[in-house]
C-alpha cells in the first residue's frame, strides 16, 4: 500500500519535472537567446521578471497564480469555459507553476552561453549562405551545449525539489498534484516519520547524483574544447 | 633638406638611366635618376622640385673647378659653428642653401659670413620630387 | 563594374555622423578602405555583405543588383555571393578546421574542393584540429580558406590581421596576395595601416567621418611616388635626438629601426609617432655580400 503511493508520487513529481523542462527548453531557447542579443532599452525589464522567481517566496507567486488562474476570476474563467482547461488544483497548473518557478534556471546559462560565443559566428555563418533555422541547429547550439545541459538539470532538480508553489497551486490530491515534497510534509504531520524518511532520502540522492553528473560531463566537455 | 623649384628643360635617358636638366631662374641644374618610368610622367616645362641633403652640398674657393654639374657661387647669409660641425648658409637667388661641412674645413678654407664661395652638389646627390607645391 | 552608393546615419561616440558614399571600384582588384576607427569603413562592409541595411542606396556586384533601394530590392546575405572574414575570426568552434570549411560548401560532392583549399592555405596538416587549438595566424588563415569555399564574388576582408604580431601579419599579407592574385579576386580590405595598404592595395578609398575624402593608388594616395628616390619607405618616427648642430632622427622601419641626421628646421615639422617617407638616391646604398 506505502509501496504503490510511494511509487505513484514518485512518477508523478518525475514526469512534473520532465514535462515542465520539456517546456522550459522550448521557452528558454529563444528567450536566452533575444536577451543575450538584443540592445533593446527594456532587456533590463525582462531579465528583472525573468529573475523573480529567485528572490520572492514560493508562497508570493503560488498565492498570486492562484487568484489569477482560479476559475472564480476572469481569466481563469475564460480558460475554463473555452479551453475546457482548470488550473487550480490540478496537474496542468502544476505545470504551468512550475515552468514559471523554474524559468530562471533554465534562461540564465543559456543566456550566458549565447553572451559568450564569438560574436560574429551566427553573421559569419549567413555569409557563407546559411539559413537562421540551419545556423542556430547547427553553429549556435552545439556551441552552448555545456549551458544546455546545466539549464536542463538544474530546471529539473529545481521542480523536482520545488514545495511552495506547488502546495499553493496544487494542494495535495494523490495521483494529480501529489509530488514528493508534498507528500514529505504530509507524512511528518501525520507523524509517519519513515515513509518522509523513504522519500526525503530519495531526493536527497536523486539530487546529488542530477548534480554530480552536471558538474562531471561539464567538466568533461571543457577540457574537450581546450585539447 | 634643401628644396628648390624648377621646371624640367630636358631629359635623356640610356636605358634605366636618366640625365634631367632642370631650369632654374636662368641657372641649370642637372639630376641623375633611375627608372624614370616609375616616376609616372613627366614632361619638358612641367614643374619640379629639387630636394638634397645638406651634408651633401660641398663648398669651394671661388676659383675652384670641380667635377660636379652642380656648381655656384653664392654670398654666404650665415655660419652657425658647432664642435664638429657647422652650417653654412648661402644667398642662391633668394633661396637659402644650406652645406653641412666639417668646423675643422670651414676653418680651413676660412669661411666667413658675406664673403663669395662655390658651393657644389653632384648631379646623383639630388632627387626629384613631382610638383611644385 | 562595382558600384556603391549608400547612406546612413552612424551612431558614433560623437553623436551622429551620416554616411555617404558614392563610389565604384574595379573587378578582380584589391580596394583598400583607409581611415580611422569610426569612419565607417566596416559598417560599409557590413550593408555590402547584406548584413545591415542602409537606409537607401544601390549595391551592384558584378553587374549584379544585391540592393537598391528605388526599386526594393535587397537581397539576403545568403543570396550575395560574398566571402566575409572577420576580425575575431569567427570561426564554428565546435567544427575542426576541415568541418568548418565543410559546412560553408554548398554542394557536398566538392568535398574535393575544400582539400584544395587546405592545400592552398598550408592548412591540410591542421585539417582535424578544432580552432581552439590554433594560434591567431592560423585561425585567420582558416577564416579566409572558409571565405574561399563558396568562390565569392567579392571577398570583404575587416582588418583580418590587425590582431597579429608583426611577423605575423607580414607573412600573412603575402599570402593574402598570393591567394587575391591567384583566383583574381575583387576584394575590399579594411584596414587603417598604412604599410598594409601600400603593400596590398591596387586602388584606395580613404574614408574620414563616413564620407570618401581620396581615392587612387595608395602612391597617389600617400604622395609617395612624387618623389624619385629609389630607396623608399614609409616609417614612424620613435625619436629625435640632438648631436652638435644637426639632430639624429630614429625611423622604425619594418623592425629596424634607422638612423637619418637632419637638421634644426627640418625637425622643426617632424615629431615621435608621425608616419614618413624615408628616401635616398640609388646611389648612394653600399652593397657587400654577406
Amino acid at each position: 500500500m506505502i509501496e504503490e503511493s510511494f511509487m505513484q508520487t514518485m512518477s508523478l513529481t518525475f514526469k512534473l519535472a520532465g514535462i515542465t523542462t520539456l517546456f522550459l527548453l522550448i521557452i528558454g531557447i529563444p528567450l536566452g537567446y533575444s536577451l543575450a542579443m538584443t540592445k533593446n532599452r527594456l532587456k533590463p525589464v525582462l531579465e528583472a521578471i525573468v529573475s523573480m522567481p529567485l528572490v520572492l517566496p514560493p508562497s508570493v507567486l503560488g498565492f498570486y497564480m492562484l487568484v489569477f488562474f482560479s476559475p472564480k476570476n476572469a481569466f481563469g474563467q475564460w480558460l475554463d469555459e473555452t479551453l475546457d482547461l482548470r488550473l487550480v488544483f490540478s496537474f496542468e497548473g502544476l505545470v504551468v507553476a512550475s515552468i514559471i518557478f523554474s524559468l530562471p534556471f533554465m534562461v540564465h546559462p543559456i543566456q550566458s552561453g549565447f553572451a559568450a560565443l564569438p560574436k560574429n559566428i551566427a553573421q559569419a555563418a549567413y555569409t557563407l549562405g546559411k539559413s537562421k533555422t540551419n545556423v542556430i541547429f547547427r553553429v549556435l547550439l552545439p556551441n552552448i551545449r555545456p549551458s544546455l545541459l546545466t539549464g536542463i538539470v538544474i530546471s529539473f532538480a529545481h521542480t523536482v525539489g520545488e514545495f511552495g508553489v506547488v502546495l499553493m497551486m496544487g494542494g495535495n490530491i494523490p495521483g494529480e498534484t501529489r509530488v514528493a515534497s508534498i507528500a514529505i510534509y504530509d507524512e511528518v504531520e501525520s507523524l509517519n516519520y519513515s515513509a518522509a524518511n523513504q522519500y526525503a532520502l530519495t531526493l536527497f540522492l536523486i539530487s546529488f547524483a542530477i548534480l554530480l553528473s552536471v558538474y562531471a560531463i561539464n567538466k568533461h566537455f571543457l577540457k574537450a574544447e581546450l585539447s | 633638406m634643401n628644396v628648390l623649384r624648377g621646371k624640367i628643360k630636358q631629359i635623356q635617358t640610356v636605358n634605366e638611366l636618366s640625365r634631367i636638366e632642370i631650369d632654374l631662374h636662368g641657372h641649370t641644374f642637372v639630376s641623375l635618376v633611375i627608372d624614370i618610368g616609375s616616376f609616372g610622367e613627366i614632361a619638358i616645362g612641367s614643374a619640379v622640385t629639387l630636394l638634397f641633403k645638406e651634408a651633401e652640398v660641398l663648398i669651394g674657393t671661388k676659383e675652384s673647378t670641380v667635377s660636379a654639374s652642380n656648381a655656384f657661387v653664392s654670398v654666404i647669409k650665415k655660419i652657425t659653428q658647432g664642435k664638429i660641425l657647422s652650417e653654412v648658409i648661402f644667398d642662391f637667388e633668394g633661396v637659402e642653401i644650406i652645406s653641412l661641412i666639417t668646423t675643422s674645413s670651414l676653418q680651413r678654407l676660412q669661411i666667413e659670413a658675406g664673403k663669395e664661395f662655390l658651393w657644389f652638389i653632384k648631379a646623383n646627390e639630388v632627387t626629384l620630387q613631382k610638383g611644385a607645391k | 563594374m562595382n558600384e556603391l552608393i549608400l547612406s546612413k546615419d552612424l551612431r558614433g561616440a560623437n553623436g551622429i555622423i551620416p554616411l555617404e558614399i558614392n563610389t565604384t571600384f574595379n573587378r578582380g582588384e584589391l580596394t583598400v578602405l583607409f581611415g580611422k576607427s569610426g569612419a565607417g569603413k566596416s559598417t560599409i562592409l557590413k550593408m555590402i555583405a547584406g548584413l545591415l541595411e542602409p537606409t537607401d542606396g544601390k549595391i551592384v556586384i558584378e553587374d549584379e543588383v544585391w540592393y537598391d533601394s528605388s526599386k526594393k530590392i535587397n537581397l539576403p546575405p545568403q543570396k550575395r555571393k560574398i566571402g566575409f572574414v572577420f576580425q575575431d575570426y569567427a570561426l564554428f568552434p565546435n567544427m575542426t578546421v576541415r568541418q568548418n570549411l565543410l559546412y560553408a560548401l554548398d554542394d557536398r560532392k566538392k568535398a574535393s574542393k575544400v582539400d584544395e583549399i587546405l592545400h592552398v592555405t598550408e592548412l591540410a596538416n591542421l585539417a582535424n584540429e578544432k580552432p581552439d587549438a590554433l594560434s591567431g595566424g592560423q585561425k585567420q588563415r582558416v577564416a579566409l580558406a572558409r571565405a574561399l569555399v563558396r568562390e565569392p564574388k567579392i571577398l570583404l576582408l575587416d582588418e583580418p590581421l590587425s590582431a597579429l604580431d608583426f611577423a605575423m601579419r607580414t607573412k600573412l599579407q603575402d599570402e593574402l596576395l598570393k591567394i587575391q592574385r591567384y583566383f583574381n579576386l575583387t576584394t575590399i580590405l579594411v584596414s587603417h595601416d598604412i604599410g598594409e595598404v601600400y603593400k596590398l592595395a591596387q586602388f584606395v578609398l580613404e574614408l574620414a567621418d563616413g564620407k570618401i575624402i581620396k581615392k587612387g593608388t595608395p602612391n597617389e594616395i600617400f604622395g609617395g611616388s612624387k618623389i624619385s628616390g629609389k630607396f623608399k619607405f614609409s616609417g614612424e618616427i620613435v625619436n629625435i635626438v640632438q648631436s652638435d648642430i644637426v639632430f639624429v632622427v630614429s625611423i622604425l622601419v619594418g623592425q629596424n629601426v634607422v638612423k637619418v641626421v637632419s637638421t634644426q628646421e627640418e625637425v622643426r615639422n617632424l615629431k615621435i609617432g608621425q608616419k614618413v617617407t624615408l628616401a635616398s638616391k640609388a646611389f648612394n646604398p653600399i652593397i657587400t655580400p654577406i
